[in-house]
């Protein structure tokens, strides 16, 4: 293995273990990359809660729990409007779909989604591609 | 003449936007006299109203990447860089800035800036990286020192020798952010003056200060809370060292989240100038005008604007 693809595991081994729920790559300290990938969790929930607070707000002190059992082990997949996509999704197949609050709230997030790729014009410039969206049923 | 920022910046944030323009405006306030946009979060061609209009006010405004993964194996997105140097030629920026930081690895997003290994396989990918994105860049680029809780038990050097060689190499400039030596003093026990010692100090473009909090026993540097004595102290140590170079660049504080008053915003403002003027640190937060009405002659100095000397001493080719 040249010194590059070496290094390219090595970093891949990192972003692993921080994102994805992988061991910590051997030698670097397995409790600071789990405090750091707690911290990622944290940041990346801070992050859709302030891009969605009624979301926020329809699951109260319920956000932290579900949102780490959402995203732990599942990496960030394009922009934060996908990864509040995502969550809606899941939100709506698990038990939180029983709240009607967080019901509608998440359907609105997800309808706003479809809506948003199926008008838009162009790609914004500077995004890779999205997945193509596989629609829940909304009824 | 080292291209830069002079004076205090603030980064300029939509949720703060209003706030930063009455900072810049307010005649018994600290002042705003340049901002940094995070690159990702501005589209060039779609540039909110507030921003347009402290650029149209002369303000300096300099596009900060977070996400081009400078040392990183993959290659560099070449969408991100162009929408760098858009940026640059939008606001007539004196640079452009990124982080001497990987933030993807094999197609996996971390969503944050990650340590590269300090050794010469990770220093070449770095160097052919930053020479990529000079050549795309209509301005001269600058790397800032990262914050981190993991290192890599295969470092072979300091961090100053690593951002130093990057430097030498490259010609890149350095954006210093001392909260990160304090952040590397807690977390690994580093010592920032040693740093500040062997950091090319005189090729700083402007510095960095934020705050943060002690959590599980490590530093983060959450841009969140206050900045706390012991990183004013290290401004102050490094504007000590800035003088003797001919000048003391911009400093920039950065602030992402949980946005307090305007006036404390103004406070932490005021803070930061008196030290990067030379005065003393303030005992606690919030008595630099205590220490302004006390006439400490170190406050009533303007920060020099750089330039002079220094700009003669350090040209380059």
């Amino acid at each position: 293995m040249s010194a590059r693809e070496d290094l390219a595991a090595r970093q891949a081994s990192l972003v692993a273990a921080l994102v994805a729920g992988a061991p910590p790559p051997s030698g670097v300290d397995a409790e600071r990359v789990r405090i750091q990938s707690a911290a990622l969790l944290r940041k990346r929930g801070r992050s859709l809660a302030h891009a969605e607070p009624e979301l926020a707000a329809a699951l109260g002190p319920r956000f932290g729990t579900a949102f780490t059992a959402y995203a732990a082990g599942r990496p960030q997949d394009g922009c934060s409007a996908n990864d509040a996509d995502e969550f809606a999704r899941f939100l709506l197949k698990s038990e939180h779909a029983r709240d009607a609050e967080v019901r509608r709230v998440a359907r609105h997030i997800h309808l706003r989604r479809l809506l948003h790729r199926a008008t838009r014009a162009a790609p914004f410039r500077g995004h890779a591609p999205e997945p193509a969206a596989r629609p829940l049923p909304l009824g | 003449m080292i291209p830069g920022a002079a004076g205090v910046g603030i980064g300029w944030r939509q949720e703060i936007d209003l706030t930063v323009e009455r900072l810049r405006r307010s005649a018994r306030g600290p002042g705003v006299d340049f901002v940094e946009v995070v690159a990702e979060n501005v589209h060039p061609e779609d540039v909110p109203g507030t921003l347009a209009a402290l650029h149209e006010a002369g303000v300096p405004v300099i596009p900060h990447g977070v996400s081009l993964s400078l040392g990183g194996t993959d290659p560099l997105d070449p969408a991100k860089l162009s929408r760098l140097a858009a940026l640059a030629a939008r606001f007539a920026s004196p640079l452009v800035s990124e982080h001497v930081a990987f933030c993807r690895a094999g197609g996996v997003e971390a969503g944050h800036l990650l340590p590269v290994p300090r050794t010469r396989a990770a220093l070449d990918v770095l160097v052919a990286n930053v020479r990529e994105a000079q050549s795309a860049l209509p301005v001269p680029l600058a790397v800032e020192n990262i914050a981190t809780l993991i290192q890599w038990p295969e470092d072979e050097m300091t961090e100053a020798r690593f951002l130093g060689e990057l430097i030498e190499r490259t010609g890149v400039l350095l954006l210093l952010d001392v909260a990160n030596l304090h952040t590397a003093r807690v977390n690994f026990g580093l010592d920032p003056i040693a740093a500040l010692d062997a950091l090319p100090l005189e090729l700083v473009g402007y510095a960095h200060i934020a705050g943060g909090m002690l959590r599980d026993g490590v530093w983060h540097d959450t841009h969140a809370h206050p900045v706390s004595r012991e990183i004013l102290d290290l401004l102050a140590a490094f504007v000590e060292r800035a003088r003797t170079l001919g000048g003391v660049p911009g400093v920039l504080l950065e602030r992402d989240d949980a946005y307090p008053s305007d006036a404390a915003l103004a406070g932490e403002l005021a803070a930061i100038r008196d030290v990067a003027a030379g005065a003393p640190v303030p005992a606690a937060r919030g008595t630099s005008r205590a220490a302004r009405a006390d006439g400490n002659p170190g406050t009533a100095a303007g920060i020099p604007v750089r330039g002079g000397i220094r700009g003669a001493n350090h040209v380059r080719a």
